[in-house]
């Protein structure tokens, strides 16, 4: 029993950070219907900025050590991964605006192999996996059996208070109604005065930023890390964010909590099937994009040329 | 009468320059006098185009002499390893290059014909790796039958992935076509009668009646490394390949899977059944990738899962970027480019995924169309099916 109520634990935790890197990609196609297969990879790049802070200011943190300092370096590094969603928007997104999907897409995937094989090549000893420095407390305790790490709380709680923030920026602030008008109608946003670089930059930007927020978690979650991570989370992402309808930041929340559930209760209940977690969660992906393809939320679409 | 002789040693004394340069090129192992080979090349070329007259002239004897081009260039591919056999490694490189202008011809079909990204190529080239060692271990079938049972594997592959996508375009195509290959390396990574991890092993030579090709071949009285058995194997179906992609190049299938890429809704308001079309796609495309594992698998003599990842795909579209998008010669050029860079240059093996990121990067920005763009079909003298002389037109 006890294992059950640990793996619907573990099945709600991938499920948040799974709609954390979902939103991630939910965001750049809601205005800009592209995705940017290189999130999966600037997520991770978010965790090993901050463990690259870490690794040059761990001999200095004695003398540093107070409070500000580890929140310190994950808004750094968030602000780093964020300034670099920028240039990959002016490098994939801008030159190709008028020419179609294809090149976008392969252009993100070309940043995507230029991101994971620069963490590989740059970061001493990149090529094994690493282990992500315990930032938060290490606390654990039992409560009806389940083996509770307050770790797990925090990322919880942050991931909400993230989400809440989203959907205030989105809905309160100018930029987030520019980002808003422009997913609505690109041209009309653009004769209301909404400049179309800035808002482009813009959107690249918090979504690179919540990508390294989703990225620093997943670190402090699995408490390892490597090069080549951001494929799969990436995959399992864009997964969540298709699987509740892209476009939509609810559906990427749903999505990812049943992807990270399916998951969890492959574990649990099928017999031997923890090789095959993963298989689980992508044949229901297929399955599903054949029967319902616009996702749980989406709406059907015949796309104008 | 003189003036076509003129052009026909035209043609033979470049196509000789350039296979005498690309085997140097694969012969040279450090900076020695052969550069400067290519240093004097690179000043005939331009030279050649910088003046008007001979640049007419060559191009007119290459555009109205390229079937004898062709039958100049089959000529030395199948000298090739003559002057190669001293080093079996450099035969090697050849048959990669073989190899992977198959299956770039087979991923062209999604890419370039379609315009689909396509990334479960690896999955395609497993399954005809892993039943044609699993066939040929197992229940000790012939090469012959195995190899086409694998493209027919691969063919499946390609049309189980064109059903599960009937009603997906785009991102979600790829992000499909991305799971699949997830699901079959999981898979092959863990069952147990795939072999596990370790993969296949000691898959046998295939077999002409009683003349194994994993023995040296004797030609002309020259000895040459069991290599060359293979070499001319993959040249073999890489020629058939080729002819068969130009047949459908040039068919009214290929022009409907462009307009198809050109415009879905258009395509469908004049009649196109596009679900039937993408099944179609899919299992032409799949039956290459199917094809090559045999080939890969019983030349190298195992399999295991780490070759048939999605990075199969991602070389592959870094090989065809290159090259050329829906260009045969293109590909092809492409395909040697990078597969002798792999594969000759350790120090840039390292990198190589940096690399083909920035070549993908570079060439979609500065130069979209790749070294050899694609040509716009030229219907002079041709409308579906029936010859009209040049005057009709």
């Amino acid at each position: 029993m006890s294992s059950i109520l640990n793996q619907i634990l573990h099945g709600l935790m991938l499920g948040v950070l799974y709609s954390l890197i979902a939103s991630g990609y939910t965001l750049i196609f809601g205005v800009l219907n592209v995705v940017n297969f290189a999130h999966g990879d600037v997520c991770i790049l978010g965790a090993f900025v901050l463990m690259t802070g870490v690794l040059i200011l761990a001999p200095l943190s004695i003398t540093l050590g107070s409070w500000y300092f580890i929140p310190f370096l994950i808004l750094l590094a968030i602000a780093v991964t964020g300034g670099l969603g920028v240039v990959i928007e002016r490098l994939t997104v801008k030159p190709f605006r008028k020419v179609g999907h294809m090149p976008l897409f392969l252009g993100s995937v070309a940043v995507a192999f230029i991101i994971r094989e620069v963490i590989k090549h740059l970061y001493p000893d990149g090529a094994n996996p690493k282990q992500f420095p315990i930032i938060l407390t290490n606390l654990k305790f039992q409560w009806l059996g389940m083996d509770i790490r307050l770790s797990n709380l925090i990322i919880i709680a942050i991931a909400a208070a993230l989400f809440i923030s989203l959907f205030t920026f989105v809905n309160k602030t100018k930029i987030g109604l520019q980002i808003k008008a422009s997913s609505e109608d690109i041209d009309a946003a653009q004769m209301m005065g909404v400049s179309l670089n800035k808002t482009y930059a813009a959107i690249y930007f918090i979504a690179s930023c919540v990508g390294a927020l989703a990225g620093i978690l997943n670190g402090i979650y699995f408490q390892i890390m490597q090069y080549n991570m951001g494929v799969i989370t990436g995959i399992i992402g864009f997964s969540a964010a298709i699987f509740g309808g892209l476009g939509n930041v609810y559906g990427a929340i749903i999505g990812g909590l049943i992807l990270g559930f399916v998951e969890s209760f492959t574990v649990a209940f099928v017999p031997g099937g923890t090789p095959y977690k993963e298989v689980f969660a992508f044949m229901i992906v297929i399955i599903f994009l054949a029967l319902k393809p616009a996702g749980i939320l989406g709406k059907k679409t015949i796309e104008k040329v | 009468m003189y003036k076509k002789l003129a052009e026909y040693i035209t043609v033979g004394i470049v196509v000789l320059l350039l296979f005498f340069l690309f085997v140097t090129f694969l012969q040279v192992e450090k900076i020695d006098f052969r550069i400067s080979y290519f240093f004097i090349f690179f000043v005939l070329l331009i030279l050649f185009v910088k003046n008007e007259k001979t640049k007419g002239f060559l191009s007119k004897s290459f555009k109205e002499n390229a079937g004898f081009l062709y039958l100049v260039i089959i000529i030395f591919l199948v000298f090739l390893p003559f002057p190669l056999r001293e080093n079996p490694y450099l035969i090697h490189i050849c048959i990669m290059i073989g190899l992977y202008s198959i299956m770039a011809l087979g991923l062209n079909v999604y890419l370039g014909s379609f315009g689909m990204v396509n990334f479960c190529f690896g999955a395609y080239f497993g399954i005809g790796a892993y039943t044609s060692a699993l066939l040929a271990t197992n229940f000790h079938l012939s090469f012959w039958i195995t190899l086409i049972l694998a493209g027919i594997g691969g063919l499946l592959g390609g049309i189980l992935v064109s059903l599960a996508t009937l009603k997906n375009k785009g991102f979600y195509y790829v992000l499909v076509t991305f799971a699949f290959q997830q699901v079959f390396h999981l898979m092959v990574n863990n069952l147990e009668w795939t072999g596990g991890p370790d993969g296949v092993v000691k898959i046998p030579f295939p077999k002409i009646g009683s003349y194994s090709l994993g023995q040296p071949l004797n030609l002309f009285g020259v000895t040459l490394p069991f290599h060359a058995n293979f070499y001319y194997l993959t040249l073999f179906l890489a020629i058939l390949s080729i002819l068969i992609i130009i047949r459908i190049n040039t068919s009214k299938t290929a022009l409907i899977w462009n307009a198809i890429r050109d415009d879905e809704i258009a395509a469908n308001c004049h009649g196109i059944n596009i679900f039937w079309r993408k099944v179609e796609v899919g299992a032409v495309g799949a039956f290459f990738g199917g094809m090559v594992g045999p080939l890969y698998g019983h030349y190298v003599g195992y399999i295991s899962p780490e070759v048939f990842t999605w990075e199969v795909s991602a070389v592959l579209l870094s090989m065809i970027i290159l090259g050329g998008i829906n260009n045969i010669s293109g590909v092809i050029v492409g395909v040697s480019i990078l597969t002798i860079l792999t594969e000759k240059f350790q120090l840039f093996s390292n990198y190589r995924t940096l690399v083909f990121g920035l070549i993908i990067l570079f060439f979609l920005i500065f130069k979209p169309g790749g070294f050899i763009p694609e040509r716009v079909r030229d219907y002079k003298g041709l409308i579906i099916g029936t010859k009209l002389s040049k005057e009709h037109l």
